[in-house]
């Protein structure tokens, strides 16, 4: 492999390990979905630090360039993430919808109720 | 009349329209409830309710039609109602109407009575894509599920307790309850009937369709729901009592 393409993986690496800290120390991500992230960012690092690996497994897949499976590798990532992300939006406003209905029918019924007491103490 | 009917009127934006439809359904179909959902509408929607001093559930967020008439529907399961009726808060309905869907219900024995804009020839003016869009629908479900259905888009309807059982659990209720939702419902074995309704042109606040952004997400929403009913038409072998 390139010895370019390995000085770029290595940047890009560093930087956006710096940017998921930073974002996990202002809290504006969770760990949970971070981790993914930065497990991901150990990968890239092994095939920065050892393209051997790289040029295995491509002929072990039989691919001729080993950026080629770099490409194909990132892609099945990208997709598990958006199919995760997908999984978890939906199930989020299902969620929501749940959330948002059950308050305004408990908010009638307990409005409701007040009035009840309120109208009864008047009457005594 | 022995039932208990509501009329769920889901509102987002209707300060100045709300109070027709609710005065109306007061002056001539007495005995029914009213609830209308109010989905977070960013004018004073609210005030306008308490005002009326008609019931009222008030979403925090904004879910959107579909979720806010399924707020509703909730409701009256909880609280036992034997019949739904779904009524547009910006004043195109009419009660008088609604009394044809309750009778067509009683004697038909349906679970959902559609009031159809276009059963018989009637006064109502609709734009030319949406007449297309509408007869597509019509022509999909006639495919699909042998029936015919005129007007499955209309937001006129009655709905009777198995019906409500069915829309108020998680995820029955579509984003999108078009046509696709009318199909399905009958691919399920529900009975679905339409009784033809008079409607008002809206003549105050913003249509659901205005502008120019919003047609091209109906148009997108309606290709959406399209292809939705062709999965279920695949996917969904009919029983052999809905023809």
């Amino acid at each position: 492999m390139l010895i370019e393409l390995r000085i770029i993986m290595a940047i890009i690496t560093v930087a956006m390990l710096f940017f998921f800290i930073s974002m996990l120390r202002k809290q504006k991500m969770e760990l949970k979905y971070c981790l993914i992230w930065i497990f991901a960012l150990l990968g890239v690092t092994i095939f920065a630090v050892f393209p051997q690996l790289l040029d295995m497994l491509s002929s072990l897949l039989g691919i001729a360039t080993p950026v080629f499976t770099l490409f194909l590798i990132c892609i099945a990532f990208l997709t598990c993430v958006c199919i995760g992300l997908t999984i978890v939006v939906s199930r989020l406003s299902d969620r929501l919808n749940k959330l948002t209905q059950n308050i305004a029918i408990a908010k009638r019924e307990s409005d409701k109720n007040s009035n009840k007491l309120s109208r009864e103490s008047c009457d005594e | 009349m022995n039932d208990r009917v509501l009329f769920v009127i889901p509102a987002y934006n209707e300060e100045y329209n709300i109070s027709r439809p609710v005065n109306d359904i007061r002056a001539n179909f007495k005995d029914a409830d009213i609830i209308v959902v109010n989905d977070c509408s960013k004018d004073n929607t609210l005030g306008a309710l308490k005002k009326l001093d008609v019931g009222y559930l008030d979403h925090p967020v904004n879910l959107g039609y579909s979720g806010a008439v399924q707020t509703g529907i909730k409701y009256a399961k909880r609280n036992d109602y034997d019949y739904v009726i779904q009524f547009d808060g910006d004043g195109q309905h009419l009660a008088s109407e609604a009394h044809k869907l309750y009778d067509m219900i009683k004697t038909s024995g349906a679970n959902i009575v559609i009031g159809s804009r276009f059963l018989e020839k009637t006064e109502y003016k609709h734009s030319f894509f949406r007449r297309l869009g509408t007869k597509l629908f019509a022509f999909l479900i006639k495919i699909i599920t042998k029936k015919k259905i005129t007007d499955p888009t209309s937001g006129l309807q009655i709905l009777d307790r198995k019906t409500i059982e069915k829309y108020s659990q998680p995820g029955q209720y579509p984003e999108f309850p078009d046509a696709n939702l009318i199909a399905k419902m009958l691919l399920f074995g529900y009975k679905v009937e339409e009784v033809s309704c008079i409607m008002k042109e809206r003549t105050d606040g913003v249509s659901m369709h205005a502008g120019i952004v919003k047609p091209i997400k109906y148009v997108i929403k309606n290709i959406y729901s399209l292809l939705i009913i062709f999965i279920i038409g695949i996917f969904v072998r009919r029983p052999n009592n809905v023809i």
